[in-house]
This record gives structure tokens, C-alpha cells and sequence, in this order.
């Protein structure tokens, strides 16, 4: 990142850190859950568990939504389905995964896709987790998600 | 010496009257214009030789008149074989008129020089007309032969030899000519003449065997690709993905088995399947011209002939093969005839065959892609339905009334039974489609069936007891835990499901027996009629008494569980006795510890 660059090493901490958010859209602070999935039903579905659960959740039909929710919003979590309209899960998981300000949210598969090599693509690809859809139930969703947050505040 | 020329001249003369009753007899049986014309070759030809014969006896003042018709009749034959070539491969008309110009022409310059010597030397002119009459017999048969030699290659083993050994024999008659005509000094040599009646009376079964070449001479031309053709009909009856493929493989060996020129193979609606040596407009065409089946060679064109064979197939009409004969085999023996009828036959037989695969296979694959898309749709909105359920019974929509919350989890139940029967179908397919992968670990099978045990226990009920028995020490497996657990679990679901009174369902575990480890689930339930026992494995093969007509399931779990079984290298068997229960052995190779 060009950060150390402009920065010379005197310049406080609280200014660099100041400094390294210009110019890069602010992290929403509140959203916690990206949801990328274009059934409304499931999507919904998760919506609610999640919302009960006292988290921020927003939800993107499709991967371009998605993407520029993501880039916008900077949810902590993404949970993100396989088979979307236009481009697919994959398609949003590379763009994560190569994008410096995105790379370091986890990314939960959730799809009803189980055949094996589906599967060990989505790890491959730097998924962080894979969930059937069809054999997880909202609460355990939840609970992952959780899992994941309580790591985030960790390392902060 | 003499004696010896003389008796060759004889037999050759004879040879030849034989071979002219040959080829007038051909005609006569297939009265066709090329048969027209070579026996009017061979016809005229030994008519000079009887001449010759004849000349000793009758008086010496006929003499010039007999030999200007020798000269005619020689040079006559001559333009007999080459319209016998015109007939295969067309003569432009102008070359014609021309030719026979020039034969005539020739002729008449030697009546008027008279080639009668009386023993005198001949005169300069008589010599030109020598050397004319010589060159234009040598003409015109000369390039017949060459072209019969050039176009035998490449073609099947019997028309290659065929038209090889017409021009051989035609080759051997210009070589006699050539050396009888032109050096007359050496005719005088006793040896020169013993070889030179060698060579005619050689030439007279070469030239037979070409235009009517008998069955087994044509077996033997045959014979070395007999094998090759053995394996290619074994190969075509048993293995052809499609009937197309079929189809065009089966052509091209009828044209090599017959030595024909084309083929193809018509379905019953008249399209054609495929085609070998012809294009597929043409063989349409000629269908409609040939009746459904022709019992002789049905002439198409002039000189070609056709052969329409049924291919027969069980309840549907049948096919067709037809073989065209081509310009240089202008008919089919009755030998070829008869392997054509048996090949048919093998066709059709693969045929058949070839066409009930594709089917099969169609079907297949449209179960299998109805299969996986049914799995996944059908997950979808399970997805929604388990998912409401186990947050109503998770208290998310605040507390349930006592009633609903007995029915909650039986809905929950039914809805994870689904989601089971979906997995085992998407299982079930991708196993039919080779795709399905174990994940080998090591593992302790004693604990794989704790965790089977353990997935099952919601579905026993207080009349069931579960009782597992195992050796202390560990029993060492590789295999894909996930699924090993699946196969016992639903073992034990099984023996619940089928024990509606109740009962033991009895798990004993052993690592002892010569290399396997084996799972033994025994019930005290309703058993297995022997009848059925053929049906336990099968797909969809469910079985059903009237105590378990309402017991759930696909007909996928013993199918499934003994499939991945064997994919581990082990197996799935069991015993059963109707009314007093069944047990299900599970083997699995046991690894070194």
C-alpha cells in the first residue's frame, strides 16, 4: 500500500492511520453482514436470524450489487451464494480475494451446490468456509457468523 | 520336340474353344454387354487358332482368302476387348470411330498386299502390313491392359486379383503375338516355339479366372483379409457406441467383403444411416428404384448392379444394405451373395444392439440431469422450510403453545428425512456418472459406528433397543468416514424401520475375520421373503409387506450402501428369515495398524 511512502516514519500513528482512509470509501462501522443471494425467501430467512442476533445485515441479489456493496460498505462477515444471476458466487470470491481493501474479510460459502470438486474450488479460491445451505440451519449460520466476529474484534 | 510344340498347340487351341464356350455361356446366363463383348474376344480369337488349325486341309488356292480373315477376325477381337474396357471405363466416340477407321483401313491394306507368302520371303509391303496388323492388335489390347493393371490398385483383394490376372492373361496373348508375329525366323526355333505355346496355353486360365473368376479362387484372393474381417464383424456386433458409427463401419466391410464399389445402409423411413464408396443423395435415389428385397442383382445402370438386403429388427420394419457393384466387378457371385446374406444378418444383430445403447444411454443421462436438478431445486426451498422450523423451535418467533411444540419437531424430522432422500439421490448419481470421490482416511471403525448409532437414535422409539458390541482394540479402516457412517446408520434405520413391533437391533463390530472388518446389523424384525432377495440391492428396488407398506424411503439406501461398500473394496450382504429378521453384514478391508 502507498500509505509508507507517503508517510514519513515521524508522522504520528494517528495521522497515518487518518491519512491511509483518504481517498478509499469509509468503512460503513456498522454493518457486520453482507448477504449475497438471490432467492429472497433463504435470503430473507437469514436476514431475520441474523437481525435478531443484533447485527447489521444487508443483502445483494446479485454478484455487481454485491460487489459494490462491499466496496462501499465493508461488511465484516460476506456470506456468499454460488449460482447467482450473471456472474457467480466464484466471480465475487476472486474479486475479494484480490482486492487489497477487501482480501481480508472471511467469506462464508453458503450454496446448495455439494458435489465435491464445487466444493474444493471455493477453498482453493480462498473461500474461508463452505455451508450446505439445505443442512445448516440459520442459528448455526448465525453461529458461525458470530465466530467470525468475535475473531475480528480480536485481532483489532 | 516337335511333338511337344504340337501337343501345346493342340491343348491350347482346345483351351481356348473351352474358354469361348465359357464366356458364351456367361453371356447366355447374364445376357450383359460387356459379357457380349469379351466373348466375342475370345470367340473371335479362337476362331483364327481353328483357322490355322484348318488351313493344312483345305486347298492351297483358298489359301490368301483364309488369311485376309484370320487378319480380320485377329484384328475384330482386338476391338471386341477393347469395347469390353469401353464398357467400364466409357471410350470417347470420336476415339471409336477413329479406331475402327484405322482397323479397317489396316485390314484392307493387308487383302490388297496379300499376306499369303507360300513360304517365299515376304516383300516390303507384306512386312509394313505385318508390323500394322501386329501393332494394332497390340494396341488395343496393350491399353486395355494397362489400364485394367492401374486400376486395380487400391481396390479390394478379389477385384485387385481379378482385374490383375485379366491383364496377365492379355499381357501373356501380346507377348505371343509380339514374338510369333515379328521374329518368324525364331518360330522356327524348336525351343522358342515350346515356349511360346507355353505362354497361350498359360494365358487361356488366366484370362478365364479374370472374367469369370470361380468361388473358390475368389475365397482364396479372400483369404487374407478373412481374419481382419472375422474381427471387424466381432467388433461391429459388440461394440459400436452408435448406430451411426455402426452403421458406417458395417458399409465399408460390405465393400470390401464384396469387392463392390459403394454401399449403404437405409433406415426404415428412407434416410440414409450411412454410406461408403457413393454419395448419400445417389443411394437415396437408387432406393427408390430397388424393391424392398432382390433376390438376384437388380442391374441399375448399364453394367452395374445392385443387392438390397433387409436388415431385420424385432418390431419395427426393417433396414436395408444395399451394395452396388462397381465397374470392374460388374456382378456378385453367388459366394458373395451368400456372405453378404450373413453379413446382413450380423449387421442387423449389431444394429439392434447399437441402437437399444443409445437409448439406454439417452435415458441415463436424461436421469441423471433430472437427478442432480431435481436435488438441487428441491434443496432450495427445504432450505427455507428446515430453516423457519428450527428457528419457530428455536423460540425466535417467541413461545410456542404446548401443542405446536410436539408438532414442531416432527415437521423438523420430516423435513431432515428429505433433505436425506435428496442427498441419496444426488449420491445415487453421481455414482451412476463415475463422479462420486472417497475421501480415504484412517479411522476406527468402532468409532464410526458409535457416530452411526448416535444419527439413528431419534428414530428408535421405546419398543426398539440399540445395542452395539465391539472388541476392545481399535479396528483400523481407510475409508471415507462420512460415508461408512452414512452405510451404518442407515443399516440401523433399516432394522428400525422394518421391526414395527419392536425388538433388538443387534451392532457387533469385528476386526477379526482374515482381512476385512466387518459391521453386522441384526434385527428381530419382519425379514425378507426369499423371493424378494434378488431385489434388496437394486435401485428403486424397495420391498414392502403389509406391516411396512407405510415405511418411508427411496429404495436408494441398500443400493447405495452396498455401492460404496464395494467402492471401499468391501462388500454388503445379508441373511434373512421371514418373520424373524434380518442381519446386514458390512465388510471393509482392514488396514495394518
Amino acid at each position: 500500500m502507498s500509505q509508507t511512502y507517503v508517510c514519513p516514519s515521524a508522522v504520528p500513528e494517528a495521522v497515518t492511520d487518518w491519512w491511509s482512509t483518504l481517498g478509499q470509501p469509509r468503512r460503513s462501522p456498522s454493518l457486520d453482514v453482507l448477504l449475497i443471494e438471490d432467492d429472497n425467501d433463504i435470503a430473507e430467512m437469514y436476514r431475520r436470524r441474523l437481525v435478531s442476533d443484533g447485527l447489521q445485515v444487508a443483502i445483494a441479489e446479485d454478484a455487481e450489487t454485491g460487489l459494490r456493496l462491499l466496496r462501499e460498505d465493508r461488511p465484516a462477515v460476506l456470506l456468499l451464494d454460488i449460482r447467482l444471476p450473471g456472474e457467480d458466487g466464484y466471480h465475487v470470491l476472486q474479486e475479494v480475494r484480490a482486492d487489497p481493501a477487501l482480501a481480508h474479510i472471511p467469506v462464508l460459502m453458503l450454496s446448495n451446490y455439494g458435489e465435491p470438486s464445487t466444493i474444493r474450488r471455493a477453498l482453493e479460491m480462498g473461500a474461508s468456509e463452505y455451508l450446505m445451505k439445505s443442512s445448516t440451519t440459520p442459528a448455526e449460520v448465525a453461529l458461525r457468523v458470530r465466530a467470525y466476529l468475535t475473531r475480528g474484534s480480536d485481532l483489532q | 520336340m516337335r511333338e511337344a510344340v504340337n501337343a501345346l498347340n493342340w491343348a491350347t487351341d482346345a483351351a481356348f474353344v473351352l474358354l469361348a464356350a465359357a464366356s458364351i455361356r456367361q453371356y447366355i446366363r447374364h445376357p450383359q454387354r460387356h459379357r457380349l463383348d469379351i466373348a466375342a474376344a475370345i470367340l473371335l480369337l479362337t476362331l483364327v487358332a481353328a483357322l490355322g488349325r484348318l488351313q493344312p486341309a483345305l486347298p492351297s488356292s483358298w489359301m490368301p482368302a483364309i488369311t485376309d480373315l484370320e487378319i480380320a477376325l485377329l484384328l475384330a477381337s482386338a476391338y471386341a476387348f477393347l469395347r469390353f474396357r469401353a464398357d467400364f471405363i466409357p471410350l470417347p466416340r470420336p476415339w471409336e470411330i477413329a479406331i475402327i477407321a484405322t482397323l479397317v483401313v489396316i485390314v484392307a491394306y493387308t487383302v490388297a498386299v496379300g499376306l499369303s507368302t507360300a513360304g517365299a520371303r515376304p516383300t516390303p509391303a507384306q512386312e509394313v502390313a505385318l508390323v500394322l496388323v501386329v501393332g494394332a492388335w497390340v494396341a488395343c489390347i496393350g491399353e486395355p491392359v494397362i489400364r485394367f493393371a492401374l486400376a486395380s490398385r487400391g481396390r479390394p483383394p478379389v477385384q485387385r486379383r481379378r482385374l490383375q490376372t485379366l491383364a496377365g492373361g492379355y499381357l501373356l496373348l501380346i507377348i505371343v503375338l509380339v514374338v510369333a508375329g515379328l521374329a518368324s525366323s525364331a518360330a522356327d526355333n524348336q525351343v522358342v516355339s515350346l515356349v511360346i505355346a507355353c505362354i497361350s496355353l498359360l494365358s487361356v486360365p488366366l484370362i478365364y479366372a479374370g472374367f469369370s473368376a470361380p468361388a473358390w479362387l475368389r475365397r482364396i484372393w479372400r483369404e487374407a483379409e478373412e481374419e481382419a474381417f472375422r474381427h471387424a464383424t466381432r467388433d461391429l456386433v459388440t461394440y459400436s457406441p452408435t448406430r451411426s458409427e455402426m452403421g458406417q463401419r458395417a458399409v465399408e466391410w460390405a465393400v470390401r467383403l464384396t469387392g463392390g464399389d459403394g454401399a449403404f445402409i437405409a433406415e426404415p423411413n428412407g434416410a440414409v444411416l450411412a454410406a461408403a464408396g457413393m454419395e448419400p443423395t445417389w443411394a437415396q435415389e437408387l432406393l427408390q428404384q430397388l424393391p424392398l428385397e432382390t433376390e438376384d442383382p437388380v442391374e441399375i445402370a448399364a453394367n452395374r448392379t445392385a443387392v438390397r438386403l433387409p436388415l431385420p429388427s424385432p418390431g419395427t420394419a426393417p433396414a436395408s444394405l444395399v451394395v452396388v457393384t462397381g465397374p470392374f466387378t460388374p456382378f456378385f457371385g453367388t459366394d458373395e451373395q451368400l456372405r453378404l446374406r450373413q453379413y446382413a444378418a450380423n449387421t442387423a444383430a449389431g444394429l439392434d444392439r447399437a441402437s437399444l445403447t443409445e437409448r439406454i444411454t439417452a435415458l441415463e443421462r436424461t436421469k441423471t440431469e433430472f437427478l442432480n436438478l431435481a436435488s438441487h431445486e428441491l434443496r432450495a426451498p427445504l432450505t427455507v422450510i428446515r430453516g423457519y422450523l428450527s428457528m419457530v423451535k428455536e423460540g425466535s418467533f417467541g413461545a410456542l403453545p404446548p401443542d405446536l411444540s410436539e408438532v414442531i419437531p416432527v415437521l423438523l424430522d420430516k423435513a431432515d428425512q428429505m433433505n436425506r432422500l435428496v442427498e441419496q439421490m444426488l449420491e445415487a448419481s453421481r455414482l451412476e456418472e463415475g463422479r462420486l470421490e472417497l475421501k480415504l482416511e484412517m479411522s476406527d471403525l468402532r468409532e464410526l459406528v458409535r457416530a452411526a448409532m448416535e444419527e439413528s437414535r431419534p428414530l428408535s422409539t421405546p419398543i426398539h433397543k440399540l445395542q452395539m458390541q465391539a472388541p476392545p482394540g481399535e479396528i483400523p479402516v481407510r475409508v471415507d468416514r462420512q460415508r461408512v457412517t452414512t452405510i451404518v446408520s442407515n443399516l440401523i434405520s433399516n432394522a428400525i424401520k422394518y421391526s414395527p413391533k419392536g425388538g433388538e437391533v443387534r451392532l457387533l463390530v469385528d476386526g477379526g475375520g482374515g482381512g476385512s472388518a466387518l459391521v453386522a446389523v441384526r434385527d428381530e424384525g419382519v425379514g425378507i421373503d426369499p423371493s424378494d432377495n434378488e431385489r434388496v440391492f437394486t435401485r428403486f428396488g424397495r420391498i414392502t409387506t403389509s406391516e411396512t407398506r407405510n415405511v418411508p424411503g427411496t429404495g436408494l439406501g441398500l443400493y447405495l450402501s452396498r455401492e460404496l461398500a464395494r467402492l471401499h473394496g468391501g462388500d454388503l450382504t445379508f441373511q434373512s428369515e421371514p418373520g424373524a429378521g434380518s442381519t446386514f453384514t458390512l465388510m471393509l478391508p482392514l488396514e495394518a495398524s
